[in-house]
């Protein structure tokens, strides 16, 4: 932008003090990025969060000319990447992927953070919730599997997905609160992410998985399992033939989501690079392709729909995990 | 630096003491006796266990003639106690150093300092503290892309 | 037939070949160099695989984790310093080996025992990777957490000369596992606030600080004694190394088909197999008291086992897009990067690939064996640099790796932290391996007997209801009660109270 406007002042014959007066004019824009940037990723390498993050990166730093070095703080369920985002200088060289954790740990105590630590960049991608059982299992619906849950005594069932308090466990909390059922109706099974869970699933170890559905994908094609249904409003273009919750009338979604964030207080004409920069990234072809690849669903929201979509989602988690007895204090 | 098992014993049965009463603040499940606390307390059980028996071992048949502390009669050779504490004392200079000066000044100093102290010629220790530190900088934060801290020379390197 | 020859096309480019030649020499390097471990080798190359074609993408992965794990024996060997978790199980073993003057004997004995064990791993993943996923498959939490009580268990059967102390070492790492958010409940435990010790304690930073940072406090220490520590060595590497390989074929055979077994189990990788190996190798061995004292039998079985689970690692994340390790864990989304997502349809829809895949494995095991003898030969002459000019040297490396691990300086006061404790415990003859041991599987055995607990509403016969579990929980128990019956016949005193099991 600022080149070309250059040389239009130029081409119009404008003084030359003038001409050299310009770069400070625009000093943000044009100044920014002088050097490489950081995006702190609060998950490990080769994971999900991690790819997304790497492939938006690679993007970003064509448009911005400078290299974006992917750093991975992993640990603590997301609380320390989430920390080295949010207390990293508002400088424009520290930005990170901030995902659907960040709505939740405040709840739980286990940190102050929570969505307004932090300059939305533009949210890049929501996965719904699925309901995944074992291929052996004799509910082929979604109907057939509530029915049965309504049937049996609580606690007779068992479901797993992530940890105590995860996204999945809320998830599966909020989908039988929204069938009129109690929180602690399935008994919640820890496990340390999707992949064991799907595991244990059809090791025959716990009845429901409640994670999303690329996470079920290789199970699911291996025929070890199979989603009846998808916890959003409406069906996926990724998964044609799950039903949506919405359309089996219940008014209940829940998904994972992924955005891209700087520290708070991030001056405004690096913030709207950034913005730029990311919704450029979010529109391209290559991240597309790559997301449908994996089963990812692409979802752009501009920063201030991003800030209002977490203020909700905070909410929302507060509410189910206050019902859950997970909420702290 | 020995100590007699007596000691260690103690040590590890206040350890576990420790782990016992921390751990019984922990919330438990909802609706089950038991939950993060359980694992710390059967640890702490063990230190407790293993801290005893290593008490009794302390107090008793060969265990009472060694000293409640003894010191390796190397370490008290003052020029190794020094180059001992300037081991961890280069790690700490690291820690508290590194994120503001920048990985560059400080692994130098580091390694011409040792090298200094233990006695290697002094053209020698210059060239191998450049080399190294330029070596390891290129290979791991250039090559490798390791975020080393940058410092002082941000924006340079 | 036409889809071998089309994955024989694949790897036949020389850029493939250049980047199998590439990785090789990047997992040597890293794997042997002491401060920098294997597991960082393969952490380093995501970014790099990241934007690669598909094949020279997974070459590189494959090519350098098979690389690193047997590396990693060269500086336990030479200088104490194990590269990874899996060569801590025999470290002291081939040390005292490298003080007898045996250095040739056994790194020649880990690199070519390495490589069968590799072969064999790879072997299976070829012809058995259905079969054995569908074993892995029957794993749950209750299987999971006797085969981690019986990995554990191994940490005090195997130590040599007091029990008492290696279970109060391996107390020490399970303890230090519990830091952190509990994977169960989701509460802080033992983090005082901190948002760093919120994420745990990372198990090679501690790794490094244990044996490395303790090594050179040590060699500091020692300065002024002008005798090195390990008399430097010459000669053919490999001489010797056939003679052994023949006296204890059972030993490979036993500890490739185990590393196999257990690689092949999602979640249970190199660690646990190199451990279980040599505690089974001393066994059934004839020469029980050998072990510990410089003895090869153990290395040998220990040394297979952890190579083979390298290619066993890949047969759940193949068939199932489950991770068999760490290692693997990144594989599946460099896989899903390149639209190849795992699953039995790679297998049909993918093929050439998937050869491609196993013949990489093939030719990096092969290439492993002129690599590894040139970084043999290449190392050697480190003993001879003087202790002034290494021991600095080491340090910043070992700086390098710890912060490597947590991209922050939390890593190095990790390592700092262990260094001193490792270098105290070491002095008053507490086996630092199980702190290591007990650090990698902490999580694991915990998450497990939660989850089994919560599964049976606390009923621990539950343990025993399924044939695979009750079949591992009856292994541990019996392993315990012999460790036991032999420490009470050694010192002569029945009175003395059962050791607590982390066993139930």
């Amino acid at each position: 932008m600022s080149n070309i406007k250059r040389r239009t002042v130029l081409a119009g014959g404008a003084a030359l003090g003038a001409a050299a007066f310009l770069p400070s004019v625009s000093f943000g824009q044009s100044n920014y990025p002088n050097r490489p940037l950081t995006m702190v990723v609060p998950w490990g390498a080769g994971g999900g969060t991690d790819a997304t993050a790497r492939i938006i990166a690679s993007i970003v730093e064509q448009r911005l000319g400078q290299p974006i070095n992917v750093v991975n703080r992993t640990g603590g369920a997301g609380v320390v990447g989430h920390s080295a985002i949010a207390t990293a200088p508002a400088d424009g060289y520290t930005i990170g992927i901030i995902t659907v954790e960040i709505a939740m740990m405040h709840h739980q105590g286990l940190t102050d953070l929570d969505p307004e630590s932090y300059t939305p960049l533009g949210l890049v991608n929501i996965d719904p919730a699925g309901i995944q059982v074992s291929s052996d299992s004799p509910y082929t619906t979604h109907d057939e599997l509530v029915e049965a849950l309504r049937a049996a005594p609580a606690g007779q069932f068992t479901a797993s997905g992530t940890g105590q308090g995860g996204i999945w466990h809320l998830a599966l909390i909020g989908w039988l609160q929204s069938l009129g059922l109690e929180a602690n109706h399935v008994t919640w099974v820890p496990s340390e992410g999707a992949a064991p869970a799907m595991q244990e699933l059809a090791a025959g170890g716990v009845d429901i998985v409640t994670c999303s559905v690329p996470e079920a994908q290789g199970m699911i094609d291996a025929g070890r399992a199979r989603s009846l249904a998808i916890m959003s409003a409406e069906r996926s273009d990724n998964f044609p033939d799950l039903p949506s919750l919405g359309e089996l009338g219940i008014e209940y979604s829940m998904g994972a989501w992924r955005g891209i964030a700087a520290p708070a207080g991030l001056p405004d004409d690096i913030r709207q690079v950034l913005t730029d920069a990311v919704a450029e990234a979010a529109a391209s072809d290559t991240y597309i392709e790559f997301m449908d690849g994996r089963g990812f669903g692409v979802r752009y929201l501009p920063p201030e729909e991003q800030a209002s979509f977490m203020m909700e989602a905070d909410a929302a988690m507060g509410d189910a995990m206050a019902a859950a007895g997970l909420a702290q204090g | 630096m020995r100590f007699n098992d007596a000691v260690l014993g103690a040590v590890f049965i206040a350890l576990a003491l420790y782990m016992i009463i921390t751990a019984a603040g922990f919330p438990s499940f909802a609706g089950q006796p038991y939950g993060a606390s359980l694992f710390p307390t059967v640890m702490g059980g063990g230190f407790l266990i293993g801290g005893a028996l290593l008490v009794i071992r302390g107090l008793t048949a060969a265990g009472r003639e060694i000293p409640a502390f003894t010191a390796d009669p190397a370490l008290l050779v003052p020029r190794n106690g020094i180059s001992v504490a300037l081991i961890v004392g280069a790690i700490v200079f690291y820690v508290v150093l590194a994120d503001t000066v920048g990985f560059i000044p400080i692994a130098l100093v580091i390694l011409l300092g040792l090298f200094l102290w233990f006695r290697v010629k002094v053209v020698t220790a210059l060239l191998l503290s450049v080399a190294v530190t330029a070596l390891s900088f290129w290979f791991f934060a250039i090559m490798l892309r390791v975020p080393l801290p940058r410092g002082w020379l941000t924006g340079i390197v | 037939m036409d889809v071998i020859l089309s994955a024989f096309s694949l790897i036949g480019d020389p850029q493939v070949l250049l980047v199998v030649i590439l990785s090789a020499a990047f997992g040597m390097f890293v794997g042997a160099m002491p401060g920098l471990t294997a597991t960082m080798a393969v952490a380093l190359l995501v970014p790099i695989t990241f934007f690669m074609a598909p094949v020279p993408a997974l070459a590189a992965i494959v090519t350098a984790s098979s690389m690193a794990i047997f590396a990693g024996d060269i500086p336990a060997a030479m200088l104490r310093m194990p590269g990874t978790p899996a060569s801590a199980a025999y470290t002291d073993e081939s040390y005292a080996m490298g003080r007898k003057g045996l250095l040739n004997l056994t790194l020649g004995t880990n690199l070519l025992v390495s490589v069968i064990g590799g072969l064999i791993g790879v072997a299976a993943l070829i012809f058995a990777a259905p079969a054995l996923a569908e074993v892995a498959l029957r794993f749950t939490a209750f299987e999971y957490f006797w085969l981690t009580a019986l990995g554990l268990s191994c940490a005090i059967f195997i130590a040599s000369s007091d029990p008492l102390k290696a279970m109060l070492s391996l107390l020490i790492g399970l303890s230090l596992a519990t830091v952190g958010i509990d994977p169960t409940a989701g509460v802080q435990r033992f983090t005082f606030g901190n948002v760093e010790l919120m994420g745990g304690i990372n198990f090679i930073p501690a790794m490094i600080g244990l044996f490395a940072i303790s090594e050179i406090m040590r060699g500091a220490m020692r300065m002024q004694n002008t005798t090195p520590d390990m008399p430097p060595q010459s000669g053919p590497v490999f001489k010797g190394v056939g003679k052994v390989i023949w006296t204890y074929k059972k030993n490979v055979a036993r500890g490739s088909i185990l590393g196999t077994m257990i690689g092949a189990l999602p979640g249970a990788g190199a660690d646990i197999a190199a451990w279980i190996s040599y505690a089974v190798s001393k066994r059934f061995s004839k020469e029980k008291e050998k072990y510990g004292t410089g003895h090869i039998e153990g290395v040998v079985d220990a040394t297979a086992a952890n190579n083979s689970s390298v290619g066993a690692a890949w047969i759940p994340a193949l068939v199932f897009g489950i991770p068999g390790d760490s290692i693997t864990a990144i594989v599946i989304g460099v896989l899903y990067m390149k639209g190849m997502n795992p699953g039995p349809t790679v297998f049909l829809e993918n093929p050439q690939f998937i050869y491609a895949v196993f013949m990489i494995f093939i030719v990096a095991n092969l290439v492993m064996i002129p690599m590894g003898w040139a970084v043999i030969k290449g190392a050697r002459p480190i003993l001879r640099v003087p202790r002034q000019v290494l021991l600095p040297i080491i340090l910043i490396f070992c700086i390098v790796g710890s912060f490597a691990m947590t991209n922050s300086i939390y890593g190095v006061v990790l390592m700092l932290g262990f260094g001193v404790a490792g270098w105290l415990l070491e002095e008053n003859g507490y086996p630092v391996a199980p702190i290591i041991l007990g650090l990698v599987l902490g999580g694991m055995f915990e998450r497990t007997f939660m989850s089994s607990m919560l599964r049976t509403g606390g009923d621990l016969l539950g343990f025993f209801e399924r044939p695979i579990a009750a079949t591992l929980g009856v292994i541990t128990l019996l392993l315990w009660a012999f460790t036991i019956f032999r420490a009470l016949q050694a010192r002569g005193r029945p009175s003395a109270p059962i050791l607590p099991g982390g066993a139930g």
